[in-house]
């Protein structure tokens, strides 16, 4: 592990037992990501992403090799994950969503309230802290569980295609709202997509996956400065080359590009 | 949305029947020793409601409701919930559960007074059992249909034990675990009459029972009447209970 990896990944391995026999999800992945990085997973559906993230939320076991994420000095939760599928509990509010990893880590009642009326505002749903999910349109469930997360304060932060069920629209301006939110806390994020827009607009880094079992095909560091904007982002004539370059990356030859050096 | 009709059409229907029933019944149209006139039956009502009659085996009825409902719901939510999270104990009880459940409750009528006499106590156990079932059974499986999303959230944000229990499988299956109750409520309200038919001096089951019994048949109908209110507003109860306990799902 180098010095300022927050989680370290080696030699990854999951296998499934289906009625179909034998499936290998994650085919001995390493990975780093360092602390304060926001990195992001791009490959083809299937490719092991989710169970990858899965497995570093603690709902799936890896069948073998090491998961290790860094504990900094104070106790708190080691993941917080933003699933694909609206995920805000249903018989809980906005706030108490919100609220729900601070109650779960037993924070006293005074901070919880404190902090999760600060993420709620950041996500621009105080008018909305008293209302039930069902009452809320799909891009403002989807902020709850990112602001539930945010707020919950763990090691690392888990998003597992949190946009993927959105519309265009609401994608852009939440993309948004996460590159703010990320540039000011800078919590380490392991961010899973398959967008490369996405992973372009969001990332420090990409990191290419080969079709399961999955493996990394290449990295590519993501030389747009911080702070970004979406809208600005797609201007540049450097993003274009990248959206090229990843494409290339994805769709060709996967043996000859896991040989070469990324 | 097509035009609502209005709801007061459902308030009316039963005014409207009980209006030709009347009628035919002044007109001889039909025989008022098996159907007598609405406003007769009224008066029967009025009667017993004056002389008490009918209020204090109303009150005897509404407590072994009341008893039976709690000493078999509540037992069947937790041994439901249980089940729902737990396999090893769903596989255990579960054959002992399927086994028991399709018995009808009036056959295990005479074995539970055998057991516990022809007191309260036989009357309250008989509800529970008839109570128990269902509810059990809605517990379990409301807690086996949460949303697989909610378990994983609550596994993430480290949800353990009771946190567990209370945060994610109770909210989660309360709306089915309601379901349950309503059913045990109708099963209850049976069970009471059955129960009082068979081995009571007293409630509405003894009161319908006596009716026969004496040929009164306005007083016969005054008891199926009180049934039927009483179910009519037990289950208005509990959905309004349902609205407050279960706050967070939407209503037509």
């Amino acid at each position: 592990m180098t010095d300022d990896a927050k989680i370290s990944i080696r030699g990854l391995r999951k296998n499934f037992t289906t009625r179909f026999g034998r499936v290998d999800a994650l085919g001995g992945l390493d990975l780093e990501v360092r602390e304060g990085e926001l990195c992001v997973l791009v490959g083809s559906s299937g490719c092991g992403k989710s169970t990858l993230l899965r497995i570093l939320a603690g709902l799936e076991t890896a069948t073998d090799g090491t998961v290790e994420i860094r504990r900094g000095r104070d106790r708190r939760a080691l993941t917080a994950m933003v699933f694909q599928e609206p995920s805000a509990l249903p018989w809980l509010t906005v706030r108490s969503n919100v609220a729900y990893g601070l109650r779960m880590q037993g924070v006293d009642s005074d901070r919880r309230d404190r902090v999760t009326a600060q993420y709620i505002e950041k996500v621009g749903l105080t008018r909305f802290a008293r209302a039930y999910p069902y009452q809320l349109s799909g891009g403002m469930k989807q902020r709850v569980s990112v602001a539930r997360a945010f707020a919950s304060d763990p090691e690392i932060l888990l998003m597992d295609e949190p946009f993927g069920a959105l519309d265009e629209l609401t994608r852009l301006v939440l993309q948004d709202e996460l590159l703010r939110l990320f540039e000011e806390t800078r919590k380490t994020i392991l961010f899973v997509t398959h967008s490369i827009d996405e992973a372009l607009t969001l990332g420090d880094r990409v990191v290419v996956m080969s079709p399961a079992p999955g493996r990394i095909l290449s990295t590519i560091t993501v030389p747009f400065p911080r702070p970004r904007r979406v809208i600005e982002l797609r201007k540049d004539p450097e993003y274009g080359r990248h959206v090229a370059r990843i494409w290339e990356l994805l769709g060709i030859d996967r043996e000859r590009h896991a040989a070469s050096p990324a | 949305m097509p035009h609502r009709p209005p709801k007061a059409l459902s308030f009316l229907s039963p005014f409207l029947i009980l209006a030709v029933w009347e009628g035919l019944a002044r007109a001889h149209l039909i025989d008022v020793r098996f159907f007598p006139a609405p406003s007769a039956i009224l008066v029967a009502g009025w009667g017993a409601a004056q002389t008490g009659e009918l209020w204090s085996n109303l009150r005897i009825s509404l407590a072994r409701i009341g008893v039976g409902f709690a000493l078999g719901a509540v037992p069947g939510i937790a041994l439901g919930i249980v089940m729902g999270l737990i396999p090893w104990v769903r596989l255990t009880c579960m054959p002992i559960v399927s086994a028991i459940y399709p018995i009808p409750k009036s056959a295990i009528l005479p074995l539970i007074m055998l057991i516990f006499g022809i007191g309260e106590l036989a009357k309250w156990v008989f509800i529970a059992i008839g109570v128990f079932f269902p509810v059990l059974i809605n517990s379990m499986v409301g807690v086996l249909t949460i949303d697989q999303i909610y378990l994983d959230v609550g596994r993430n944000y480290g949800a353990r034990g009771p946190n567990f229990l209370f945060t994610i499988a109770l909210p989660g299956a309360l709306p089915v675990i309601f379901a349950g109750i309503k059913l045990g409520f109708g099963l209850a309200l049976i069970l009471v009459v059955i129960a009082e038919i068979v081995a009571s001096r007293a409630g509405l089951g003894f009161f319908i029972w006596n009716a026969w019994q004496i040929f009164d048949v306005e007083k016969l109908y005054t008891g199926l009447i009180v049934i039927g209110i009483l179910g009519y507003l037990s289950s208005e109860a509990i959905d309004a209970a349902e609205r407050v306990v279960v706050p967070w799902r939407p209503r037509g």
